[in-house]
């Protein structure tokens, strides 16, 4: 197996790039020749083989692969969750590798809002206490958080229920919960991990909707991973990640989603 | 060109507070059992401790119904079963306290019959709930007949013909309760049996190292108990941070730094040691008093109550301390344990 610290060179990035060098729009996201090796006892894995991406401010980019490619390591990444073993990772012009762990802390609460599969919302707090915890963490005075949570709230349709536990809303409200949580602290971007996948169709739709109505009209960076079809029609650019490197990126409009490899 | 990241405010405590409210509201059955634990902890140090404050105070009744109780014993070796017979009693002085409870002890013991001559001195009021003395004033109405004479007090028995009383009795036996100068007593029909009597030197040392061995014994106890108690509540918080990876995953997500996460167990745990521990002191204390309370007469045990205050406070205040901080120990390994747990976690699905 070769070493993680082999310096392969770069991607050709101008290739992958170029058409969107176009639009000009700074990055959000820049990663760098990103690896990541686990290593457990003997055995290394190399999870990022030299992954190097930009995610663009106001864009909506799908990452796709199967299970093993390294999907979940580079969004971890792009979250601030993990540090890269080489490469760079600059959320916001910061490179996570040099942050220690409060600072890391620091980042994912301003920088990153987080939409999870299985919602995640902390159960024994209400709706409005879910989403204040975010600007909590970040030290925003309780009466400010509150007025910001409601408004979230209202802003994804659930100005009637803020005062309701997770348990007493249906998966699709929680995970609107979910997404309000995600933008308490404006972030620069939101990760959404398969937020479709503990939905039914409709409910997934309306979810949809709702992230594009949100980036639209707020102008949220959205990054997912995600299977869901009716999501990556609705994305910018969609990235397909293979055994640890980026296999391809695509515009939404450019992929031909009736292919066997969508079904 | 990067940018300059503070490091992420400290968390108001207020906020781990209010989360912890909630945890505990939330899983008032689990709090509910390891606050449990620590109350069963508690008492039984708070039971200790302030038995040892009470035990100071009944010390000398302690002693006296070992005394008496002793006495009693030597004279019924003499005597043999006391029960419906009758003893002749003479009074030299005001009788002692320890006195007084051997009388006692022999009513209990159904004697039959008490002839008392007494120099003047009667026994007080309420020395016998049941028997009834009979006051004699002639030598030969007091031994006629009695198992022996039984001599109280250091005074002296001038005005008594003892070898009349003596002559009467079943047997020539004299037990004297007290020291005697009455030379009389000397005389060599007689059969004295003192039951007064200095402990000898290796008695007392034996005795010494037996309240030594017990306390040592109970601090040993108390040691293991608070061991037992401890563990539970680190088994019971890792518990309760396995349940909750979940949210502390996503709450690491969000933000929060080590130490919040660190804080919340800790809290937690404080919250937990306080109540636990105030719930274990009023425990201990009651089932302590309660015990005192049927060993012991009760104005007794109040007027210990009353002058062993203080002593009894600080016990329940070093209690009350022992449960916040054993708490708060037993927290530490699974408050790191939870604040160790990496974020990413909680995007997996299948926590």
């Amino acid at each position: 197996m070769p070493s993680a610290r082999t310096s392969n060179p770069p991607p050709a990035l101008e290739q992958l790039f170029q058409p969107l060098r176009a639009e000009e729009r700074p990055a959000v996201i820049r990663a760098v020749d990103v690896r990541k090796v686990y290593t457990t006892g003997e055995q290394q894995t190399h999870a990022l083989r030299g992954a190097t991406l930009s995610v663009f401010r106001g864009e909506y980019l799908s990452i796709m692969g199967p299970s093993g490619s390294g999907k979940s390591t580079l969004f971890n990444m792009i979250g601030a969750l993990q540090k890269p073993t080489s490469g760079k990772v600059y959320i916001d012009q910061v490179d996570i590798a040099q942050l220690d762990q409060n600072e890391l802390s620091w980042l994912r609460c301003r920088k990153v809002g987080y939409i999870f599969q299985t919602y995640n919302l902390i159960q024994v707090m209400t709706c409005l206490e879910n989403v204040m915890l975010p600007m909590g963490f970040a030290g925003i005075e309780a009466e400010q958080a509150r007025e910001k949570a409601i408004s979230l709230l209202k802003s994804v349709g659930l100005g009637h229920r803020i005062l309701h536990k997770p348990a007493e809303l249906s998966g699709g409200q929680q995970q609107r919960v979910a997404i309000a949580r995600s933008l308490a602290n404006s972030p620069g971007v939101v990760l959404a991990d398969e937020p479709t996948a503990n939905l039914d169709q409709r409910t997934g739709q309306e979810m949809i909707d709702l992230l594009d109505d949100l980036k639209q009209s707020l102008g949220v960076t959205i990054v997912s991973a995600t299977h869901d079809l009716k999501m990556l029609k609705k994305s910018d650019r969609i990235l397909w990640i293979e055994d640890g490197r980026i296999a391809r990126v695509a515009h939404a409009g450019e992929v031909d989603f009736d292919s066997q490899e969508f079904h | 060109m990067t940018t300059t990241i503070p490091h992420q405010a400290k968390l108001p405590l207020r906020m781990a507070a209010a989360v912890v409210a909630q945890g505990i509201r939330i899983r008032l059955g689990r709090s509910l059992v390891t606050i449990t634990g620590i109350v069963l902890g508690i008492a039984f140090l708070v039971s200790i401790l302030g038995s040892q404050a009470l035990r100071r105070g009944v010390a000398e009744e302690d002693r006296l119904r070992e005394e008496s109780n002793r006495m009693y014993g030597i004279l019924l070796a003499e005597t043999g079963n006391l029960a419906h017979r009758a003893l002749s009693v003479a009074v030299t002085a005001e009788p002692s306290p320890m006195e007084l409870r051997l009388l006692r002890r022999l009513e209990r013991e159904q004697l039959g019959e008490l002839r008392l001559w007494a120099a003047g001195t009667p026994l007080p009021a309420g020395t016998f709930e049941r028997l009834t003395p009979r006051r004699v004033a002639d030598a030969a109405g007091l031994g006629q007949g009695a198992l022996g004479l039984l001599v109280l007090g250091q005074g002296s028995l001038s005005g008594l013909n003892l070898d009349a009383t003596v002559a009467g009795l079943k047997q020539p036996l004299l037990a004297l309760s007290a020291e005697s100068r009455d030379a009389r007593f000397s005389n060599a029909g007689f059969n004295v049996v003192k039951l007064s009597r200095e402990l000898p030197a290796d008695e007392r040392l034996r005795q010494r190292q037996k309240l030594e061995r017990e306390h040592f014994r109970g601090l040993w106890i108390i040691v293991i108990s608070l061991v037992v108690t401890v563990i539970g509540i680190t088994n019971a918080m890792l518990m309760s941070v396995t349940e909750r990876f979940r949210d502390i995953g996503t709450m690491k997500c969000l933000g929060a730094t080590s130490r919040f996460i660190r804080q919340i167990f800790l809290l937690e745990a404080s919250f937990m040691g306080l109540v636990g521990g105030a719930a274990g002191v009023v425990l201990g204390l009651l089932v302590s008093l309660a015990t005192y309370f049927m060993l012991y007469d009760a104005s007794l045990v109040l007027h210990t109550l009353r002058a062993e205050l203080s002593a009894v406070a600080l016990a329940a205040a070093e209690a009350m301390l022992a449960a916040v901080v054993l708490s708060v120990v037993a927290a530490l390994y699974p408050a790191r344990f939870a604040a160790r747990m990496v974020p990413a976690d909680a995007l997996r699905s299948n926590i």
